[in-house]
Formats: structure tokens, sequence, C-alpha cells
């Protein structure tokens, strides 16, 4: 046993004594970082040198500074936030598409549906009132409007998703690369040592949360340290290979959709987790669910609504109108049939016929002819303006009139022009050709992003057809109007208009209902998981002030062992003088 | 609300912090949410919140707003109606008055002065009226149906109506469509009880669309199925919207079928429905069927019951019912009167001092018919009836006599005539005319009652039953056949109370007598309307030398008052055309006033008198209308107090959804509040505390 062997072992002591209140400091700084794992001094005793039966050992050796953390636990809550961030993403969007809808407020499209149809109950009790039609033509604007406000909103929202994921993928690639940098630094530190590279671990797990929040990753760890990360079944980071994503776009519902997708293989990225999950699932799943309702809502108006307005009569009668809707400009002039797709209206007719009522104003008479259209689905059925047979539309109304006024314009848009003296009305549609062209009808568009009033009514509301049989005090029509909303279509699945409509409220409640429940699920587990990782990574300033006095007391008492083997070898020399 | 489990382990500094944010962070959250309660005083903002709830909140807020506009629309109605009630009650004062100066003038005791002076009280009175009849209300004319402009009109002839018996309406439920405008024609009386026309059971063909089917309730769409002779086919007619398209349907689905060759449908030989025949030689049953409970086959005419029918040979037919065609303006005329067609020969019209004659040669459809008489300008209106099965042309010109008769097609002897306004029913005399119109509403007295049991005998007109009978008849009827009828033969009408029943009595009387030998051929004597539109017309069809006559016995002044009385004119010796005894006037208070002044103006006694009845009446009719007015009003307000009613409760329902309770909000904010503070109070301690402090 060498004299000065007290020294060395006081010395290793008091290394590790000033290591270990680094450790605690470095704890300490980190205290208010949650991402940070905390550290511990790991020491070990040195075993004594030679074959001394008697051997107290050679002091203390640091082995390294460890990181207290369960990554199995870290990387389920890492899965846990992911999962909560795409749930709280499409929450969040459902929950901005219902303040757009305000449905429960009396700015909300059944608020105003429900004022309209006060209105047409309005004008029954006074058909010839301007005033009162002019309500009835306002109260439509606003159905209109808000239909094409909230088709215009979720297109917006979509967008800004769209804004978004174009937005994150330098983001992600960025952090990709980072890790992958990352992973060759950990792997060059920890190389033939026990210690791990804890704070490169840190700042990894940091970009690993990162990329979590955004997309679905899964992370394998190599045994030299290094991570690679898949997304589903497509890699993102491999061997130090980054793949990346960047932006594929597509069309859905009329709108260029943006979607994130690997850059090599073009998959798209799985939706399962991340914000942009999330937002994707959103975007492609819920509000095209919301727009297919209200596409559906605005056809009913465009069609159903218009089939029963188009049988009715204004106070004043047409001595001219042009269709609102037009057949495709490449079936003018030939025998297409009207309910064949080649014609390309949207509402298409079918079988059946109606009536034009020629009134002479110098007599005051009126003569009502039928015009016919033979469709059964076959390619003989009858045409716009073909030669026939059948006789088509413009020369049965042409006969009608006994001269030459049914025309149509190059962009396949119908005319009836009376000649002088003549006024004319439409009733007894059994065809839904009045509705399915856009004569005679009050809503005009063709979707939830085009529909309006037609201008002409709009312009003169006396045109609005309230009365069935023509009289003035006739509102049978405007009555039927008015109680829309307790009829059943076919479109509706035989439910009544009402009921479809806040039905789709209730859709949209369950898809916002569902998105905040999963939400608040995920976000149980994650605050469940996160706790559990916070109670092993966390730094607990007490355990550190206790650690600090420990490894002060520690020093302190190395160094009085150094003064006392000191005194000892001062009496030592001492003798020696 | 996220729940933080307290860890088993350890503490962290990071683990309490995160505690602390969370909940103070759901503290806050919770009493921000609340607040917004406790200042809206709702709980329900998103159909998140509660999807169902919202889509129960939604249905009853529309049914809150539909119950608040039916109560609008009634607190409209009931305005109106009480306005016209108003009126009602000018009309009847008026009329009141009226009938004291005619019950004091149909004594003859009144000087020429005091005449004249109720003269002058008519004559306002009736400018009054009119004035009251073009009341409005909201510059819509009370009582002018669906039509706009003055309703009533000082004409040359008398005041013309130019409204329409049809009702303003409105909602005062989702199925309920009630009228709030009275009718003018029920109350005021505006037209005649003449002109009202009969049934013309049009018949169909190819292009009749379906929804002129069933009285022009149309059509259930829907499918039908056909089985014959062991198989079966199913139809779709959802697409038909023609009697053709049914036709063609049903023999293409036929044909395309095991049946092939075997059935066929066509329209039936009676032309009102559709007929399906038998195209084997043997026995087979047809079943025709609705699917699906739609009433398509029982609407079309063509279901048999369920065992079928039996077509038991090639060429049997199964004929379906009338389809029951209503006449609508684009009928074809040739389709009318069980599609014979209408004679277009056409009518004569006089109204007061117009007259018109229209042929109706060259028309083809209902409208052309109508539009022809309601451009005469003769005071009429035309149209189809509300029964849609017929064609009605009333006179609407008050204080005016009209006619609507045959066009003579040749002057004879004897005259020939058109039958078009026979066929329409429009003939301002005809088999539905009461007797109580008669010369000019004093009706027709007769003598004794009637012998109702036994005949007359040409053999022994002296026995007991011949005399029994004599003495209780009006009138006697010579036949020119005198061999047979050597004796007149007596007619009983008292009791009989419209043109019918005397056209009943006297062909009864005449073609049951005994006649001397064997008599010649039935029927000796027949009673129609005349073409003349004007009375009764007999024929004698007995063929002999005699003078065929009319007269009054037993001092009975019917056969006069109705027209009868007369002798054949030598030119034409078989037919007697009665005098003229009923006018087609309007029946109402206005006609009666001006009928009233009339008779003021000639002094006649007799004519107040009658005019005065026809008062009574008008004022019945006022009542009548002031119950059916009182009716509405007290039915709108049992539906004004439902409605009331069911607001309440779905507002109730509604505010259990959708609004906060007030009470548990409050309750629940304090006791966040304090959860609040007690969270932070407790973060505060646990961050502070550390063991450093005590280093």
């Amino acid at each position: 046993m060498s004299s000065f062997g007290g020294l060395s072992i006081s010395f290793s002591a008091l290394s590790a004594a000033q290591l270990g209140m680094e450790v605690v400091g470095n704890n300490i700084a980190n205290v208010s970082n949650p991402s940070y794992s905390r550290q511990t001094l790991e020491l070990q005793p040195i075993r004594a040198a030679g074959t001394v039966t008697v051997n107290p050992g050679a002091g203390v050796l640091t082995k390294g500074i460890a990181r207290k953390i369960d990554t199995f636990l870290a990387s389920r809550a890492r899965e846990a936030t992911s999962q909560y961030q795409a749930a709280s993403a499409r929450s969040e969007i459902m929950t901005r598409v219902e303040g757009l809808y305000n449905e429960l407020g009396d700015t909300g499209l059944s608020s105003s549906m429900d004022t309209f149809f006060s209105s047409l109950q309005d004008l029954t009790t006074n058909p010839e009132d301007t005033a009162l039609r002019n309500l009835v033509v306002q109260q439509a604007q606003t159905v209109a409007n808000i239909i094409q406000d909230r088709r215009t909103a979720l297109d917006d929202v979509r967008k800004d998703i769209n804004a978004e994921m174009r937005g994150s993928v330098d983001s992600i690639n960025n952090s990709l690369v980072k890790i992958r940098d990352l992973n060759k630094q950990i792997v060059s530190q920890e190389a033939g040592t026990d210690s791990e590279a804890s704070s490169l671990r840190n700042l990894r797990d940091q970009e690993l949360a990162s990329l979590a929040d955004k997309i679905d990753i899964t992370v394998y760890e190599d045994l030299d340290g290094s991570v690679n990360i898949y997304s589903g079944n497509d890699y993102l980071l491999s061997r130090g290979s980054v793949q990346g994503v960047e932006i594929e776009e597509s069309i859905q519902d009329g709108l260029v959709i943006q979607n994130l997708v690997f850059s090599n293989s073009k998959a798209s990225i799985p939706t399962t987790g991340g914000r942009l999950g999330g937002l994707a699932a959103a975007r492609d799943q819920d509000i095209p669910k919301l727009i297919a309702d209200l596409e559906q809502t605005a056809d009913i108006f465009i069609n159903e609504f218009n089939k029963i307005y188009s049988q009715g009569q204004g106070l004043e009668s047409f001595t001219s109108v042009t269709s609102t809707n037009r057949v495709l400009p490449n079936s003018l002039g030939t025998n297409t049939p009207l309910d064949s797709a080649s014609a390309g209206l949207a509402f298409p007719p079918q079988n059946g016929s109606f009536e034009i009522q020629l009134t002479d104003l110098g007599t005051g008479q009126t003569t009502t002819a039928v015009i016919q259209l033979q469709l059964d689905g076959s390619t003989t059925g009858t045409s716009l303006d073909g030669a026939g047979p059948p006789t088509s539309i413009v020369d049965q109304i042409n006969t009608a009139f006994g001269s030459t006024v049914a025309s149509v314009d190059g962009r396949g848009r119908l005319t009836i022009a009376a000649p002088d003296g003549v006024e004319f009305n439409f009733a007894n549609d059994t065809s839904g050709f009045l509705a399915g062209m856009g004569i005679n009808t009050f809503f005009s568009g063709e979707s939830a992003g085009t529909i309006g009033i037609n201008s002409a009514v709009a312009d003169n509301p006396s045109l609005f057809a309230a009365s069935l049989n023509g009289n003035p005090g006739d509102a049978s029509n405007a009555a039927t109007l008015a109680n829309f909303q307790n009829l059943t279509f076919a479109s509706t699945g035989r439910v009544t208009f009402g009921a479809f409509y806040a039905g789709t409220t209730e859709k949209l409640g369950s898809l916002s209902a569902a998105a905040s429940a999963q939400a608040t699920v995920y976000e149980a587990s994650k605050t469940s998981l996160n706790s559990e990782s916070l109670s092993i990574t966390g730094v607990n300033l007490d355990e550190e002030a206790i650690k600090l006095i420990e490894y002060q007391k520690a020093f302190q008492a190395a160094s009085r062992h150094i003064s006392v083997v000191n005194d000892m070898l001062d009496e030592i020399l001492n003798l020696v003088q | 609300m996220t729940f933080i489990p307290s860890s088993g382990g350890r503490v962290s500094f990071p683990l309490q912090q995160a505690m602390n944010l969370d909940n103070l962070r759901v503290s806050q959250n919770t009493l921000s949410q609340l607040s917004v309660q406790m200042q809206t005083g709702l709980q329900l903002f998103r159909p998140g919140q509660d999807p169902s709830g919202a889509y129960r909140s939604l249905t009853l807020v529309s049914a809150i707003s539909a119950n608040t506009q039916y109560l609008k629309n009634i607190s409209a109605t009931n305005t109106v109606l009480a306005q016209t009630d108003n009126a009602f009650v000018s009309f009847g004062d008026s009329v009141s008055q009226a009938l004291e100066i005619g019950l004091r003038n149909s004594q003859n005791t009144l000087s020429d002065e005091e005449r004249s002076a109720d003269l002058a009280v008519i004559n306002s009175m009736i400018n009054d009226l009119l004035s009251e009849g073009n009341s409005s209300y909201l510059d819509r004319y009370l009582f002018s149906g669906q039509k706009s402009g003055q309703p009533f009109v000082q004409d040359i002839d008398g005041i013309l109506y130019t409204g329409d018996n049809q009702q303003l309406t409105t909602l005062q439920s989702s199925t309920s469509l009630v009228p709030f405008s009275m009718k003018a024609s029920d109350s005021i009386g505006t037209e005649s009880a003449s002109g009202h026309g009969d049934d013309l059971s049009p018949d169909i063909d190819l292009n009749t669309r379906l929804a002129q089917f069933n009285g022009g309730t149309g059509v259930e769409k829907g499918s039908v199925a056909i089985s014959f002779n062991g198989n079966s086919v199913v139809v779709d007619l959802s697409t038909a919207d023609d009697a053709g398209d049914v036709r063609s349907l049903i023999n293409s689905a036929i044909n395309a079928s095991a049946m092939s060759g075997e059935l066929a449908v066509n329209l039936n030989a009676s032309g009102d429905g559709f007929e399906f025949v038998s195209g084997i030689a043997t026995s087979a049953s047809l079943q025709i069927a609705n699917i699906g409970g739609v009433n398509t086959a029982a609407d079309l005419g063509i279901a048999t019951s369920t065992t079928g029918y039996t077509l038991n040979t090639a060429g049997d037919v199964f004929s379906g019912r009338s389809v029951d065609a209503a006449v609508t303006p684009t009928t074809p005329l040739s389709l009318l009167v069980s599609g014979s067609g209408l004679d277009t020969t056409g009518i004569q019209i006089t109204n007061g001092s117009r007259s018109a004659t229209l042929s109706f040669a060259g028309m083809t459809t209902v409208e052309e018919l109508l539009n022809a008489v309601n451009a005469s300008g003769t005071g009429v209106r035309a149209e189809i009836n509300s029964e849609k099965n017929g064609i009605n042309i009333v006179n609407v010109l008050s204080g005016s006599s009209y006619v609507v008769s045959e066009i003579q097609t040749a002057a004879g002897p004897p005259p020939t005539y058109g039958t078009t306004a026979g066929q329409l029913g429009v003939l301002t005399t005809d088999g539905s005319t009461k007797l109580s119109d008669f010369n000019g509403g004093g009706g027709v007295e007769f003598g004794d009652d009637r012998v109702t049991t036994g005949a007359f005998d040409q053999n022994n007109p002296t026995n007991a039953t011949s005399q029994a009978i004599w003495d209780s008849s009006d009138i006697a009827i010579t036949l020119s056949d005198s061999a047979s009828f050597p004796n007149p033969i007596p007619v009983d009408l008292s009791g009989a109370t419209t043109f019918a029943d005397v056209q009943q009595r006297i062909q009864e009387a005449v073609n049951n007598t005994i006649p001397v030998g064997a008599g010649p051929a039935q029927p000796w004597i027949t009673v129609s309307p005349s073409p003349t539109g004007q009375g009764f017309l007999l024929e004698d069809n007995t063929g002999g030398a005699g003078t065929f006559s009319v007269y009054e016995i037993n001092s009975s002044p019917a056969g006069g008052q109705l027209g009868l009385t007369g002798t054949a004119a030598a030119g034409d010796p078989t037919h007697i055309y009665g005098a003229d005894r009923h006018q087609g006037r309007v029946v109402g208070v206005l006609d009666s006033l001006l009928r009233l002044r009339e008779a003021l103006m000639e002094g006649d006694p007799f004519a107040v008198e009658r005019a005065t009845n026809l008062l009574t009446g008008d004022q019945d009719q006022l009542t009548e209308a002031r119950g059916v007015l009182g009716a509405r009003l007290s039915v709108l307000q049992l539906t004004s107090d439902r409605l009331t009613d069911d607001n309440l409760t779905l507002t109730d329902t509604n505010a259990n959804i959708v609004e906060a309770d007030f009470v548990e909000v409050v309750s629940k904010f304090q006791t966040q509040q304090v959860a609040l503070q007690a969270a932070l109070q407790s973060a505060g301690m646990i961050m502070q505390t550390s063991l450093f402090d005590f280093l």
C-alpha cells in the first residue's frame, strides 16, 4: 500500500463529486425543459491494483452520465401525442366549420329558410302585395347567399389546409435531415463507450416529437444508437437515407387538393396521426360529406322547388323568356333526347308534358297548347331542336304560337319570344322540362356554388309564380311552396325536406362531436403517458438539492481526507528532519 | 375534461408543472363555458355539443316558426273576415230596410209621393251597396274572388259582377289550406241558378293526360302486376303521362314477357277507360293488381278482383271501369257527351239588351268554347264547373233576364234546333229549374192535393176514379188522336217543385191514361225543355187529326203560370211551345233590389211583393253566410288557441335542449371557481416550496 494511495483515492472522489455537481447543475438548468431527460452520474469503485489481501480499493471511477428515460414509454407517449394532434386538428376544423355554419344561431341556413318559407306564407294572405313579393325574393336571395357562402367557406377551409400542408413540407424535410445528422453524431459519440450521448439524444427526441406532432411516424432504434423513421409502410429515414416528403396535387369537388406524398414512391402519407394527418382527414373525409349535403340542399332548391314553382304563374305573363340552363352545344340541331347525358342538362326531364297558355291581349282570350316530351331513356326521345321525329320542343312551341317564336342560341339556351300582342304562361309540367331548362324558375344555377335567384324574377317580383290558375288572388302555388319543408322527395330519402336538412346539421354535429370525442380520448392517453414519462425524465429540484448536498459533502470529506493524509505525510517527513 | 393520474412514483418538476397547467386550463375553460352560458342563457351553441339535440332543436324551431306564421296568417284572416262581416252587416241592414219598404208598398195603400220617397231610398241603397260590394282591404276587393279590379260594375242593364267564385286561401297548418274570403255568390248572390251545366262524361283518347283521370285527381305513380294464363309481368308505369303511354308501356311489357301475343291492352269500347283483350283460345284468368300499396291499377280502373277475371276465348275482353276523366280547357269537344261529341251548332244568349248567337263550328276544345262565350259580352260567365265534369254558363248581370237557347237550324214548320245547350245542360229553363223561380220568383200556385192512385179512363171519364182525378187536376190536355183519346186528359201538378216534376207528371198522366181501344204506340206525349230556353216543349205523338191543346181546369192558375196552356199551331200541330214564365236572373240582393226598384217605378204591388219575397230569401242567404263566417272565425280562434298552446309546448321542449339552467350553471360556476382558486393556491404553494430554501 502506497503512502500516497490515500491522496489518489481522494482525488478520484473530488473528481467524481465535482462532476456530480455539474450533472446536478445541468439538471437544474433544464428543470423547465419538458423534453429534457434528467441525467445521473454513474459511479463505480476502482479496484485496487496488486495482490495485497487487505485492500480498501483505489477510489471511485466515473462510469458515465446516463439519461433517465423509459424509451418504450417515451415512444408510446410520442405516438399518443401524434394521434392527439391528428384528432385535435380534425376537431379544430369541424369546430371552425360549425362556427361558419352558425346553424343554431339566428343567421344559420335553417333560420333563413324558416324566414323564407314564412314570407311565402305571408304572400298567400295578399298575393298582389308587391312588398310581400319583394320580401319573398329577398329572403330567397338570403338563402341562396348562405348556401353559396357556405360552399365558398368550405373551399376556403380546404385551401387553408392545403396551405398548411404546403408550408409543412420544408419543416418535415428539415427535421428529417436534422435527425439524420444527429444520428451520425450519436453513433460517433457513443461508439466504444458505455456512456450515452445524452444531450444529442435529447435533441433528437425533441425533433422526433416535433415530427410526430405533424405526421404519423414509427421510430425504430438500431443497435448503434441511430433511429429509422417510417410512416405507414414507407420510410422517411432509413440507415442515413432521407426520403422526405413533397406535395402532389389532385382535384376533389372542384378544388385543387394538395396532398403530402413520399418524395420517391409518391405514395400518400398516412392520415392516421399528426396534425397534418388530422387536417387531411378533415379535408378529404369530413368536408366532402358536408359539401355533398350542401350540394344536395342546393339541388333540392334548384330542381324540386323549381319543379313546383314552374307550375305557377305570376301577376304578369311572359312576352319573352330565355332559359337559365342550356343543353350542350354539340347536341344542338340534332335529335339528341333531352334525357340523355349528351344533352347535358343537370336536371334532365322525363317523359311527360307541359302546357303553354297563350293570351291574346286584344281579345283577352287564352289558348292552351300541350307540349309533349316523349322520353323513355332511348335514343329516339324528344330533342330540343332536332328535326325529329318525335317533334322537337322548338317545333311544338312554334306550332302552338303559329309562328317561329322559339329558338336556341349557340350556347344551347332556349328563347321564346311571343309576337306583339301575345303573352304566355306555363302550367301543368309533368316532365320537369321547365325546371331542367330553367324556364319559369325561381332559383337559378346548377350547384351550391352557383345557386341564385332568377334575375327576371329578382328584377320584377310581379313575375313570382304564386298562382296556379293565373288569377291575381290565387296563391295556391305559393302555399305549396310555403309548405316545401314538409314535402318529401326521392332525393331526400322520402323524408321531409325539413327533416333532411336538420339531418345534415346533425351529421355536421356528429362529425364534430366524434372528432372532439376522439381528441378527448387521445388527450387523456397522451397526458397519461406523458405524465408517466415525465415522472421518470423530469427533474425534481428537491432530489437535485439532496444530490448537491451529497456531492458537496463528498467533496468536503475528500478534501478533508487529503488534508489528513497530508498531515500524516508531514509528520513522517518531520521524522526525517 | 382530461384527467392526469397521480404518478405512483416520483413527481418531477415538469410533471408538477404540467399537472398544474392542465388543471388550470381545464378549470378556466370550464369557467369560460359556464360564463358564456350565463351571458347568453344558452347551453347549446354548436351542433357538435349535442348532435341529436341540434336536430331536435332545428325541427322544433322550424315548427315554432311555422306555427308563428300560421298565427300571423290567422290574424290576417281574422281581419279580412271581420271586414267582410262588416260588409255583410251593411247588406243585411239594407235588406231589412228594403223589406220594410217592400211590405209597405205591397199593400197598395201608399200615395205616389210616399212611393217616390221609398223609391229614392231604394236607389240610394243600391248605390250604397254597390259601393259596399266594392269595399276592399289592403288594396284587395273583398268580393272579387281571385280576380282583381272592382267586382261590381254599374251597367246599362244592371250591375255586372266581374269577380269569380274562387276563394283566397292561406295555410293554417302544414296540411290545411283554408279559405279566408267569402264567395259573393253564396252571400250577396251574384249569379243565376240557371246555367249550371250537366256532367258531360268525357271519354278519353290516347292523348288524355293521366292528371285528368279520376275527376282531375290523377293517377298515383307506380307499377302494376298483370297475371294471365299462368304468366305474370310487372309493368312500371311511373313514367306514363297519358293514356297512350299506359297502353304502350303495358303492351311492350306484355310482349317482352312469356305473355307475348296472349294479351293486349287498348282503350275500351265505351271510350272511358282501358280494356284487356285475350289472344288465346283457351279460358284463362286475368289478374291485375296494385303493387306495394300504390294505387296505380285502381286509379287506372284496370284492377281486377283478387280472384281475377276469366277470359274464355280469343277476343274476350276485360273492360276496366270509367276513369272519370275531368273536363279541362284542352279537352276535345269530340270527347264530350260520353264520346258522342258536343253538337257544335252553338248557343244563343240573350241578356237584357244584349244578345249573341255563338256557333261552335270549327272549334275543337273546351277552351275555345269558353273563350267564345266569355268574349260574347252578354253578361254571362262561362267556366268549367267545380266538379270538373261540366261547363257553367251563368248570368252575372243583376237586374237583367237572360236566356240561353238553342240555335234554330231550320224555320220549319216545325222549326228545328241544335242540341248544344241541352247537351251542356245550360238551357235557361230545364229539368233542374225550380218552380219557385217561375214568375219573377212568385212561384206557381196549384189546385187541390193530388190523387195518386188510379188512371183516367177515356172509356168512362165519369167513373169515381176518373172524376176524382179530374177534380184534383190543374190542367187538361187534348191529344190529336181524338178516337183513342176523345176526352181531355187531366193532369194534377200539385206538389211539383221542379221543372222535371212537371215533365214527369204530364208524361205519367197522359201515358197512363186508359185509351179507347188499344191506342197508338207509346209514348203519347213527350215533355222536354224548350230549345228556346224559355219553358216547356210538349210534343203530341198520337198522330190524329184532332187539336193538341192544353188548358187550365178547376180554376187552377198553374197551367198559365207554368206557361203550359195553349193550342198547337196549324202549321205545327204536334208541338206546343210553352210561354216564358222563367227568367234566368241573378239570385241575390242587388237583383232583388233592382226588381223592387222596377216594381216601385211601375207601381206594381204584386211585383213589389214578389221582390220582397226574394229579399226574404236574400236575407236568409246573408244570415247563412254570416253564420258560415262566424263559424270560420270560431274555428280560427280554436286553431289559434291550439297553435298558441303548441308553440308553448314546442318552445318549452326546445328550451330544455338549448337553454341553460341558470341555477345549475351558477352552481357549477361557483364550484368551478372554488376549484380554480384551490388549484391556484395549491400550485403556488407546491411550486414555491423547495429544499433549496433551507440550504
